[in-house]
Parts: structure tokens; sequence; C-alpha cells
């Protein structure tokens, strides 16, 4: 049953498993590169991926869905920089009630709007795009360029943070403010505005990753949905190392993981299924265990900043 | 009314008064499914029977088992029926200390003298389901079929309840092709559609051209995926056909409507249906397939002949089902 085809669906399947985990990663790798750990990045997804839903329900178009969506995601996020930011909350306090009120919001608020309808709310996809000529290459256009535009976008957006934290001043200052921020007030770079910046930044991409789950992936919202991912969007952080390439390296391997777990089941149904469910798993404690040896995470990371005059 | 029924020296049933409480399971209203449909044959029960009742849901709903079940014993319930799987050992404890109150709970069997078990026979509906598959994906006729006789199933998880739905879908399948193979495959969560959608689609690319689903919310990404690769998804519990109208082939619905409706009236004409087990199969429409009303037209009809004649030789008893709960694993599912 291994034969190219086989292959090929796996590549793609890894793709789109990896894409809301990409989205929540990279926005986390922002907020913490600026000293702000949120562990409540599953509360915003579900969010996002709730009002996503309905956004583009409401709007008539899917990229009206992910505007909401990043707004909502923006809103909750600004909650957890007021929190944190400014009354110097405990971060990862903070990110917990973010999970909990996400939860409670998505569920509410899908009852209230769309959910409690009867009828399956109907939301305009996002059309897939086709690159013309790259599409119809065999085995690499199947597995790269027949997916839906926020695919792409995850990965442009990974490159373009890449790019953005090394080589522009902003991105510069962003680092700074995680590192040593201190060091950045004294220079004049406003720090809490820099950590602000990152932490509805992070909200945004989060929302984005949900709303990538409801309306390009499923056309639907579940109760829930978000399952976990925005855990694994953390673990994916650490294990890249707060770098956007290597961020994007581990949401592959995680989705290849769990694109495989669900191909093997089929494979091999003779072996106990728990097994396969729980190779994603096992990859990213590995993963971790491997490179915790190496890493350094930024050394102001989810200590609040207290301006010294 | 009551004086008169005593003054005619009338005894045994009285009809209760008191009200009903129906104890919502994880997932919530607004599922579009199994709470939804519960919910409704409640609704009905207690309009039939002129009784008054609520809904009871909690966020933590299967944590607190014991403080939901109690504070509901407490608030002069009548009749409190549980949807939720989880609560069945509680109520055991809980049903001990509140005598008068008359309990149901849901898919397992609670033996105490005040509450009543509802049990559906799954298999039953499943095997509908399984045989109408087989029948069809070899049918290169119907749109999106290809020749293969392979289907496929994803549960939400490996369980005896969620496994006596599998094991009657491949018992029907190979009663209307032996060579039909049959894919299995275990989500391990119910409200992961995505992770559905990626699971169905595999499936798909397997050569499978139809998928049943007994996985939740999880399985609204089946639907999708079927819709999407221009294939067939089965769905279950509820009516699921009007999801993706042309693309669920059918969905083999288990009626907790008619289940809840049923026991809300036998309380309200004050039956005494503690300490006994209502079991809904085929016969009593407690589980079925949907009418079909967007892909009836597809299903040539030598195909829906024989399902009804399936459904008719297992009403009669010519057929039984293989049901796992109570017969153990079958040897084609180990």
């Amino acid at each position: 049953m291994i034969d190219t085809l086989f292959l090929v669906g796996l590549a793609a399947s890894a793709l789109r498993f990896a894409t809301p985990i990409l989205f929540a990663a990279l926005g986390e790798t922002m907020a913490q590169r600026s000293g702000v750990l949120n562990v409540g990045l599953e509360g915003i997804m579900l969010v996002g991926a709730f009002a996503g839903m309905v956004g583009a329900v409401w709007t008539g178009s899917p990229w009206g869905g992910l505007v909401i969506a990043m707004a909502c995601g923006m809103a909750l996020a600004g909650l957890h920089a007021l929190f944190c930011l400014t009354f110097r909350v405990d971060q990862i306090l903070s990110g917990i009630a973010l999970i909990v009120l996400g939860t409670g919001l998505s569920g509410f608020g899908w009852r209230l709007t769309l959910g409690g309808t009867g009828t399956p709310p109907k939301a305009p996809p996002f059309p897939r795009l086709d690159l013309p000529g790259l599409s119809d290459l065999p085995v690499v256009g199947q597995i790269l360029f027949q997916h839906q535009p926020m695919v792409y976008l995850g990965i442009a957006l990974a490159f373009a943070l890449a790019w953005f934290l090394r080589r522009t001043t902003w991105g510069l200052e962003i680092r700074a403010v995680g590192e040593n921020p201190a060091a950045a007030d004294a220079a004049g770079i406003g720090v809490l505005a820099r950590r602000y910046g990152c932490v509805l930044f992070g909200g945004a991409m989060a929302a984005a990753g949900g709303c990538y789950l409801s309306v390009s992936q499923v056309g639907g919202f579940v109760e829930n949905m978000v399952s976990g991912r925005g855990f694994i969007a953390i673990a994916c952080v650490v294990f890249g190392q707060w770098r956007p390439l290597r961020v994007l390296c581990a949401a592959l391997l995680f989705g290849a993981a769990e694109a495989a777990q669900i191909r093997l089941q089929l494979i091999a149904p003779h072996i106990p299924y728990q097994l396969f469910v729980m190779m994603p798993y096992v990859v990213a404690v590995a993963a971790l265990v491997v490179v915790a040896r190496s890493t350094r995470l930024p050394a102001a990371l989810g200590r609040p900043f207290v301006p010294d005059r | 009314m009551m004086a008169l029924a005593s003054a005619l020296g009338v005894t045994g049933a009285q009809a209760a008064e008191k009200p009903a409480a129906l104890i919502i399971a994880q997932g919530g209203l607004g599922d579009q499914s199994y709470n939804d449909l519960a919910n409704a044959g409640f609704k009905r029960g207690l309009e039939a029977a002129g009784l008054k009742g609520r809904t009871v849901e909690s966020k933590d709903v299967v944590a607190q088992a014991n403080d939901i079940l109690r504070r509901a014993s407490d608030a002069e319930f009548g009749l409190i029926v549980d949807l939720e799987y989880s609560h069945g050992t509680p109520m055991l404890e809980v049903a001990k200390d509140y005598p008068n109150t008359l309990y149901g709970i849901l898919n397992q069997v609670r033996k105490a003298p005040n509450i009543v078990s509802v049990l559906f026979q799954e298999q039953e509906g499943s095997y509908l389901a399984g045989l109408l598959a087989a029948s069809v994906t070899t049918d290169t006729s119907i749109k999106g079929i290809n020749p293969e006789p392979i289907i496929g199933v994803i549960g939400g998880t490996k369980s005896a309840g969620i496994d006596k739905f599998i094991a009657g879908y491949i018992a029907g399948a190979k009663a209307a092709n032996p060579n039909t193979q049959v894919l299995v495959a275990y989500s391990n969560n119910f409200a992961d559609p995505a992770l559905g959608q990626q699971m169905a689609k595999a499936m798909f690319e397997s050569g499978a051209d139809i998928v049943y689903h007994v996985a939740g919310g999880t399985g609204m990404g089946v639907i999708q995926a079927a819709k999407a690769a221009g294939r067939y998804a089965i769905g279950v519990d509820a009516d699921q056909d009007g999801i993706a109208p042309g693309s669920v082939l059918t969905s083999m619905i288990k009626r907790t409507d008619v289940a809840v409706e049923n026991v809300v009236k036998a309380y309200g004409r004050g039956e005494k249906i503690g300490g006994t087990t209502m079991a809904f199969g085929l016969k009593e429409n407690g589980v079925g397939l949907s009418e079909m009303k967007y892909t009836k037209t597809l299903i040539p009809a030598a195909i829906l002949a024989k399902v009804e004649a399936a459904k008719a030789d297992i009403i009669e008893g010519r057929i039984k089902v293989w049901n796992v709960v109570e017969q153990g694993y079958p040897d084609y599912l180990k």
C-alpha cells in the first residue's frame, strides 16, 4: 500500500495538519521573543475558530471571517497584555484564564449565534489556490501546490518573520526587549509598547490558526474543536528555538507525525491504534528532549518589566 | 380526580405530577446530534404527559457528576433522565439516597429499583448501513463510486459502545458482499473535525468511497471530506443527511428522542418502570436509517429493496446482529 500516491497524500496531509499549529506558533514566537509568555493560545484559537465561522457567514466571505477572527484574537490577547504588562499579573495564570475564557466564549457564542439555528450554517469556503503550471506538476504539484491560500500564507509568514527579526530595526528592538529590557529602555526603546505589539500580533495569529480549522478546513464549528493544538504550538516554539524557520520545521514535523499515524492505522489494523495515536506526542516529547540541552530562552521571558526610574 | 380515583378504589398507576429534568451530556445543547435530539424527545414527552420540566447543563459535566445529580434530586424533580454516559456509577449511589425519585440512564444497564435503563440496538441500524454501503460501493453507475469493494468506518474511540456500531456495520457489509474490505480507524477524539476530515481523506485515497463515522463532532469533518472529494459519508445519531445534501449517503439514526419521549410518557402515566431495561431497536423505531431525502434517487431500487428486506428479517428475528456489548468481540473485529 506504500506507493507514490500514499506518500503524496501523506505529505499534503502533513501540510494541512501543520498549518493551524504554524500560525499559532509563529505568533507565540514573536510574543516570547519580546519576553511575554502566552500559554492561552488554545483559548484564542477556539475564539478564532468560532469568530471566523460567524464572520464568514455574516460577511459572506472567508476573508471577512479571517479579519473578524483576527480582531477577536487581538481583543483576547489585549486582555492578556493588559493583565501581564500593565498590571503585572503572573503570565501563566493569565494564560490559563485565557484558555478557560476562550473555551467558554466560543462555545457560548456559537450557541447564541449560528449553533442554535438547527441547520448547520453554510460558510463560503476559501477557494483552492491553484498556481498555473505548478499545480499540474506530478507529485510535487500535488503535494505543494494544491492547497487553500492560508497554507501558503503560513509558510510565507515564517520566512517574513525570520527576515523581520533578523534584518529590521523593529526586529532588533523586539529581541532586545526580550533579552534585556532595562538596557533597551535605557536606549530609549519603549519596552511595553513593543511587548503589547507582539502579544497582539500573537493573538491575531493564534486566531487565524483557529479560523483555518473552522472556515478553511472543516466549514463548521464544533465546541473544543482546537483539541490541544494550542499546546502543541507552544511546544513547537520551544522545539523551534524561537526562530521562525525552525518553528516552521517543528510544525511540519508534528503535521507529518499526525498524517502518518492516521495512515498507519489503515495499513496495520492488527496493531493497537493507540500506539499510532501516541506518535505525534512521542515525537513532540522526543524533540523537546533533544533540543532542551542547547536551548536558551529569551532571557526576560515571563518577567514583568518595571521601569527603573 | 385523585379523590375520585380513591373513591372508586383504583390503586396502582397514578399519573405523576412532579416535574422532570434532563441532564445534558458533554458537548452540550446545540450539538445538532445526541443532546439536541434527546431534548426534542424530552419536550414532546413533557407535552404529551402534561408535565413541566427543564434541562440541566454544566460545563464540567463529567467531573461534577455527584453534585449535578444531587442538586437535581434535591430540586424535587420526580424524574431525572441523564444523558451523560459517565454518570452511570454515580447515579447508583445517588439513587439510593432518593428512593422516591425515578432516574433514567442511557446506553447502559444500572440495576436499582428506581433506575430505568435505556439501551439501543445500534448494531441493527449499523448493519443496514453496512449492507447499503457494501452494495453501493461496487456500483459504478452511481456518481463518485469506484469499482473496488472498499468502504471505511471511523470510530471516536475504541470501546465496546463504539465497536457495537462498527461490528454491525462490518457484518452488514459482509452480508452484502463477502469480499468487501472495511477500513477501520479511530480518531481518539469526539470533537476534532479537522482530524476527522484528514482521516476520511486518507481513506478515500486508499480506495474507499463511502465512510461511516461514529465519532460525534469529529464526524463533521468526515462529511466535509466526502463533499470535497465527491464521495460519500454515512452520518450517525441524528439525521445528518442535510449537512451536505447528496454527499451523505444515509444516516444511522439513533432515536434518542423516541427513547426519552417514551420514558417521560411512561413516567407521566405513572407506570412502574424503575428497575427495568427498555430496549430500542429497529422494531421499536429506536434505530434505523434516515429517509435518504437527497440520495434516494441515486441508489438503484434493487439495493434499497435489499435493505428493506434485511430490516424486515431483523425485526422478525430471522437475522440476529452481533452485539459487542453483550457478546464480546467477534472474530472479524478483534
